[in-house]
């Protein structure tokens, strides 16, 4: 009788183990390649590195150990610190909006778990990431160092100066909630650098901005593709 | 008996109101309102317990009354302890099963302290009934005591030290009890009365030593790691400066080198930002204090979209700043050199912190009652109100800033060629913006303006936009293309403006906030407004004061349509306010019917049965009484300008009055019932439309005359609605049985009612609240229509079914 409760508790948890941080099991490689299928390519991703890389890099090495078993689901998810691991489509959107080459030099504004340092750093990009909470700093780095992300160095500050010794940069991303854009990172991009940053909570929907310097002019567009379906089409008519 | 009923609804009341200022700092409105509601069907459960148990609960004497007590106690303190330590998170619910066990965790732990009271209040109405009036009086009198006292304590001991007072408070009372049944019992029976008496020793020194310092980890519950205090300071050199409390909420200095705000600014905009100070109140709603040892500082001000509206006006020479949230409108002001700025700051603590930090003038009175009583005109009136960052996350926010009334008084106190300037988060899907854009144009027409949709404009930048309604529609089209060019903003509504300018610098696949605009202006000019909010996915339509609800868009016909747009994903709708309380409302008639129906079997079994009719009347008057509290606390936040005072006022006043009014009801017989019943339902209707009708005028009194204003206007009516109970209790409800059974619907349909108000003020506005209440009240009356009252005893033998 204890050894089949045993048992019953060994099978029930058979699961979970496959999901345990710093082991990537074909379990978690299955997920992975379902993840990608069905959550990022069925919403219109199509660059090749980009999906590589969400195929490649194991996302449940970069959530907290409760939530492991959750890492590829679809939505965000808590990492401490009031932060989030952004959902998997959001991560491979705002990747494939800066539209990447290999080799290219890219500034990221909130380390958080390091999932997005890890992906840049997959897609073949020169990867400088800033974090400015210390603890956060701390577990993404060792993440990120223990799992071989060697293209990625990390820094403990504030990211609104953004990183001007390692400046111009092709393109920045910024992963924290601001609400304004630092004139500092602007003024750190390349003449026809990108800037990607997430709008709204991570928890409710997100709308992507996505700003070009060209030249003297900045020009902003908002990538509603994220998660909004606007008010046209069937909404609409019904109207 | 009746000391220990007193002191144990001093305590639970002072625990409730407590509870819901800990759940305002640490966790969310949502959450508050989830937990709170649910948690109130303790009061419930014992009557539905007591059914089931009604003949031992009948012979139960000092001891059980006694434990009772203690047993209430320890739940107190252990509903603290359980505060600090289940992990309950609010935005892990969707995502973690676990979190599902610890909401119920928290349901049950806090649920605890609301069974074991309103069980000695059960236990008390069944033991006694001859004392029934002096119990309800004591309940009564106790629960206001209860509402009252945290307000003074707040500013001196914090919320769990004052909760684990308070569950000290109901032990003197056994004290009493077990001496009296101790003399009673014989001396090989005194062993239930010595357990006892350890048992709520152990309770005492529990609560004496989490009172120590060493016990605040284990008794202080930490703010969501989610909230911005909690955000802030896990910023490196940010540190808390200063903290003040009151029953008003916590209000906090912060201070760090990375605090930094600037909503709606121009990416043109090159300069370093000032340092800013950021006062929080409750770990949330920021007011920034920008530094301003440089003169300079304040002028980035200029680069952001708020100041469109100053630019337009050309030079103003006097700012009146109502001040919600943010603060970036005093840097506006600031930066356009007006040489008089007026601020107003509902909350005194905050407002005293803005008046010394900028060394300007600023009222800390709401701010309706700030216009009502102030005849002054200004160039420029700006409201600074930034709203959720998504549609519905502030829907249960009952404002009066951003209705069709409000828009009127800020039209009158602009100067003739004065701007209003409204900022606010760019939503997406369009719906704030339409719904003020209706608001501002119908406050125009109100106020004789010919063509209103002239006199406004606005500009949005990638995350904010901001409304200009202008008394006189703005000469100089150009100077508009201007002021957004300069600051790379684009155009959603101004009077003739093409798409051109519409989605040039903060481009969207389309031009979507524009045409919206376009097509609404285009509906109002046919005279088919009311077709337009009719069919749009949302509801955008104005607010008014008596349905104040800004941040409520959800339509339950569209809701297929919002799912779809929200990415189809169901854990999206748990920010939404009136999914919650949708949510909260399901789940409390679930729980309803499981406590109403549970006891039927063993009252069957028994032999007894419970009359529908009283069952009925049990239902209504719960119903009717709280859907009139709560009615009277929305007209007070109207009144007074904030729900914590109002929420006090309301139910002390109600309390007071209603123990009262079932004090005199023991002097008066059964025929009573039926007449206070109606009496009830009138004069609550007559009051209340009384103060719904006079309110606007109210407002411009003094505030301890609006105060007692409002306390009038409750106790009235609650002396009527404070008989009905215990008529009830001793001419209907003879059975213990029964009467524990009416305790249980009563308190059952309290909590249904308490939602179900917030529901009908949202999707319909008080008045809808107010015919609830008196249909409810009316229900009850109707129930004995035609029944005669004067029986006693024959009544008794009717309701044991035999």
């Amino acid at each position: 009788m204890k050894i089949t409760a045993i048992a019953c508790v060994v099978f029930l948890l058979c699961p979970l183990a496959a999901f345990a941080a710093g082991t990537d099991t074909p379990a978690t490689r299955a997920a992975r390649e379902r993840m990608v299928a069905e959550q990022i390519q069925a919403r219109g991703i199509t660059s090749p590195a980009v999906l590589g890389a969400m195929r490649s890099v194991p996302r449940h090495f970069f959530v907290p150990e409760d939530l492991a078993s959750s890492a590829y689901a679809d939505h965000p998810l808590p990492i401490g610190e009031g932060q989030t691991i952004s959902q998997p489509y959001i991560v491979a959107l705002m990747t494939e909006v800066l539209n990447l080459k290999k080799g290219d030099r890219v500034l990221e504004i909130g380390t958080g778990s390091g999932y997005q340092a890890a992906i840049l750093s997959a897609v073949g990009v020169d990867v400088r990431t800033i974090e400015i909470k210390p603890k956060l700093y701390e577990t993404s780095y060792n993440t990120l160092i223990i799992n071989g992300y060697n293209n990625v160095v990390c820094r403990l500050d504030d990211g609104y100066f953004g990183w001007l010794e390692a400046s111009p940069f092709d393109a920045v991303m910024v992963t924290a909630a601001v609400d304004h854009i630092p004139p500092p990172l602007i003024a750190q991009l390349k003449d026809g650098g990108r800037l990607v940053l997430p709008l709204g909570s991570p928890f409710g929907y997100q709308n992507l901005v996505l700003v070009t310097k060209r030249g003297e002019e900045v020009v902003l567009r908002n990538i509603i593709g994220v998660l909004f379906v606007p008010l046209t089409g069937r909404a609409m008519d019904k109207r | 008996m009746l000391a220990a009923v007193f002191l144990i609804s001093v305590s639970t009341l002072a625990f409730e109101v407590l509870l819901a200022r800990m759940f305002a700092f640490t966790q969310w409105n949502h959450l508050s309102f989830l937990v709170i509601s649910i948690a109130l069907f303790g009061f419930a459960a014992s009557g539905t317990l007591f059914t089931m148990a009604a003949p031992a609960v009948a012979r139960w004497r000092g001891v059980h009354w006694s434990l009772l007590v203690v047993l209430f106690s320890a739940s107190m303190l252990a509903a603290v302890i359980g505060m600090t330590r289940i992990p309950l998170d609010y935005h892990r619910l969707a995502l973690q099963p676990l979190q599902a066990v610890y909401l119920f965790a928290v349901y049950l732990l806090l649920a605890l302290p609301f069974l074991f009271s309103g069980g000695l209040v059960s236990a008390a109405y069944m033991a006694q009934p001859q004392h029934t009036a002096a119990i309800y009086f004591a309940v009564m009198a106790g629960s206001a005591l209860g509402v009252l006292l945290p307000v003074p304590l707040l500013s001196v001991g914090s919320e769990p030290g004052l909760v684990v007072i308070a569950a000290m408070v109901p032990l003197a009372a056994p004290g009493v009890m077990l001496t009296d049944d101790w003399r009673r019992r014989s001396r090989h029976d005194r062993g239930a009365v010595l357990a006892v008496s350890a048992a709520g020793l152990l309770v005492l020194m529990a609560a004496a030593w989490l009172l120590t310092p060493g016990a605040q980890e284990v008794r202080d519950p930490k703010p969501s790691e989610f909230k911005f205090l909690s955000q802030i300071q896990s910023l490196p050199g940010t540190r808390i400066v200063a903290t003040t409390a009151d029953i008003r909420g916590r209000v906090d200095r912060v201070q760090g080198p990375h605090l930094r705000f600037a909503p709606g600014l121009s990416l043109k905009h090159a300069a370093p930002l000032p340092q800013a100070t950021a006062v929080l109140t409750d770990g949330d709603r920021p007011v920034f204090l920008y530094d301003r040892s440089a003169a300079a500082n304040a002028h980035f001000a200029r680069d952001t979209l708020s100041f469109a509206g100053y630019e337009l006006h050309g030079r103003p020479g006097s700012v009146l700043v109502l001040l919600s949230g943010g603060g970036q409108a005093v840097a506006c002001a600031l930066a356009s050199g007006a040489g008089r700025i007026q601020i107003q700051h509902a909350n005194p603590r905050v407002a005293d912190q803005i008046r010394s930090h900028y060394g300007l003038p600023v009222a800390a009175t709401p701010a309706r009652s700030y216009l009502a009583q102030s005849a002054e005109r200004f160039d420029i009136v700006h409201v600074e109100s930034p709203g959720a960052s998504m549609p519905g996350a502030d829907a249960l926010d009952q404002d009066h800033l951003l209705t069709i009334e409000a828009f009127g008084e800020y039209l009158r106190h602009l100067s003739p060629n004065g701007v209003l300037i409204v900022s606010r988060r760019l939503l997406l899907p369009p719906a704030d913006s339409l719904r003020l854009w209706a608001t501002a144009r119908q406050a125009l027409a109100r106020g004789g303006a010919t063509h209103p949709e002239r006199s406004i404009i606005i500009l949005r930048s990638w995350d904010t936009y901001t409304l200009m309604v202008f008394q006189e529609p703005p000469a100089d089209p150009a100077l508009i293309q201007e002021v957004a060019h300069r600051g790379n903003f684009d155009v959603v509504y101004a009077d003739g403006a093409d798409d051109s300018l519409s989605n040039r610098y903060n481009v969207f696949d389309a031009p979507y906030h524009f045409r919206e605009h376009l097509q609404l202006a285009s509906a109002v000019r046919k005279a088919a407004a009311e077709e337009y909010f009719r069919d749009y996915a949302m509801d955008v339509a104005p607010q008014t004061d008596r349905q104040p609800f800004p941040g409520h868009f959800l339509k339950w016909s569209r809701l297929p349509d919002l799912y779809r747009m929200l990415g189809s994903r169901l854990h999206a709708f748990g920010l939404s306010g009136e999914v919650v309380v949708a949510l909260a409302l399901a789940e409390a008639f679930g729980v309803s019917a499981m406590l109403l129906l549970l006891p039927i079997a063993a009252i069957k079994r028994r032999r007894e049965r419970i009359p529908w009719r009283v069952t009925i009347f049990f239902l209504g008057i719960g119903a009717g009484f709280m859907h009139a509290e709560l009615l009277f606390v929305y007209l007070g936040t109207y009144l007074l300008g904030d729900p914590v005072i109002s929420l006090t006022l309301t139910l002390a006043g109600t309390l007071v009055s209603s123990g009262l009014g079932g004090l005199w009801s023991g002097m008066r017989g059964a025929g009573c019932l039926r007449a206070s019943t109606g009496a009830a339902a009138l004069v609550l209707g007559l009051a209340a439309a009384g103060l719904m009708l006079f309110s606007s005028h109210v407002l411009a009194l003094p505030a301890p005359v609006r105060g007692a204003v409002l306390l009038a206007a409750v106790m009235i009516p609650g002396f009527l609605m404070g008989m009905p109970f215990p008529l009830a209790m001793r001419h209907l409800a003879q059975s213990t049985a029964v009467k524990a059974y009416a305790w249980s619907a009563n308190g059952c349909a309290s909590v249904l009612a308490s939602i179900l108000s917030a529901q009908i003020a949202i999707a319909a506005g008080f008045e809808w609240v107010l015919a609830a209440a008196v249909i409810t009240y009316g229900i009850a009356f109707m129930a004995f229509l035609r029944t005669r009252l004067t029986m006693g005893t024959k009544t008794h033998t009717v309701m044991q079914g035999s």
